[in-house]
């Protein structure tokens, strides 16, 4: 794999370091819980407790907890959501207004100079990319996401999941293999 | 066959890369909003968090030195002095007290029973009472 890589990047202050990296926070919290506002209160959270804990840590640091207290949230917000659908299911309670999954296309950038077909392309990969990336199971996912997004290598990201290399290396396996399949038309 | 599917791959990777590049950059204005919002309350926190910190010292050290300064006005060597004489004075009072019980040890052991009944023996622990009583008196 030979990604762009900017983990090394050196960040001159916290403000510096957040601003860089909340926008892909917010991607991945977002494709993680399908959800715009929990996506940002994720984020929140995570901003917050590595200001509060973490700042007088080395800049170089601040990249890997960030994502191992980004990828912990989420975490729990699944482990939330689970007992909360058990929970529904066991009393038959539908809500239509809750929880409602985000229509990926929203995110989609309108930005771009490409021509309309190369336009509609690109967002029907998007689209295709969302739903493949959200379909992936959690730990699939965010090892995927650190991986290619991040360019983090196999040690950073075992550091970050709290596992060994060897998951991380099926989990990235697995991930890539599953979106070949469904992104494979749009290559 | 295997260079193929790496190419492949690496190209696949590529493209979801920009793909997800590009989605950070087509962030809605509210979204970044938020986010720019999120950042900025963090960062104050810090600062209220340092500020705290800093600032934590000042009423503790004040507490401290109140503390101590009420307990120098209160147990002050004048105060101590009269606290003593007061333990002593209760101490004098009380000296009636061991003499009683003394002499229900003395009638209710057995042993002491004969020596209970000698007259000389009244003789001396009026002395030795009458004795420790002018010791004891401060």
């Amino acid at each position: 794999m030979h990604m762009g890589r900017d983990f090394d990047k050196q960040y001159l202050s916290m403000n510096h370091f957040l601003a860089d990296i909340e926008g892909r926070a917010f991607r991945m919290a977002q494709i993680a819980t399908g959800n715009r506002d929990d996506a940002l209160e994720i984020v929140q959270d995570t901003m917050m407790k590595l200001v509060q804990k973490y700042s007088h840590h080395q800049a170089t640091e601040w990249k890997a907890l960030f994502y191992s207290i980004l990828n912990t949230r989420i975490l729990d917000w699944h482990r939330r959501q689970s007992v909360r659908n058990r929970f529904r299911s066991w009393l038959n309670w539908h809500d239509d207004e809750d929880e409602a999954i985000e229509d990926v296309l929203a995110q989609h950038p309108d930005e771009t100079n490409h021509s309309p077909d190369a336009k509609l392309q690109d967002s029907q990969f998007m689209a295709s990319l969302n739903s493949a990336l959200s379909a992936l199971p959690l730990r699939q996912q965010q090892v995927f996401l650190l991986r290619i997004w991040e360019g983090m290598d196999i040690n950073e990201t075992a550091a970050i999941m709290h596992c060994s290399a060897s998951s991380v290396k099926t989990h990235y396996a697995r991930a890539l293999e599953k979106l070949r399949e469904k992104l494979g038309d749009h290559q | 066959m295997n260079t193929e599917l790496t190419t492949e791959t690496i190209k696949l990777e590529s493209k979801i890369k920009a793909s997800l590049d590009a989605s950070v950059m087509g962030l809605d204005q509210d979204t970044q909003q938020a986010l720019a919002s999120i950042r900025e309350k963090s960062l104050k926190k810090q600062q209220t968090h340092t500020w705290l910190n800093f600032n934590m010292w000042v009423p503790a050290s004040a507490v401290a030195l109140s503390a101590l300064l009420a307990i120098l006005f209160v147990y002050q060597p004048n105060n101590v002095d009269d606290a003593l004489q007061r333990i002593a004075s209760e101490q004098t009072i009380s000296h009636e007290q061991p003499e009683h019980l003394t002499m229900l040890e003395l009638l209710t052991n057995a042993e002491d029973l004969e020596t209970a009944t000698d007259p000389d023996f009244y003789v001396w622990i009026d002395e030795v009472l009458a004795t420790e009583g002018t010791n004891n008196a401060v």
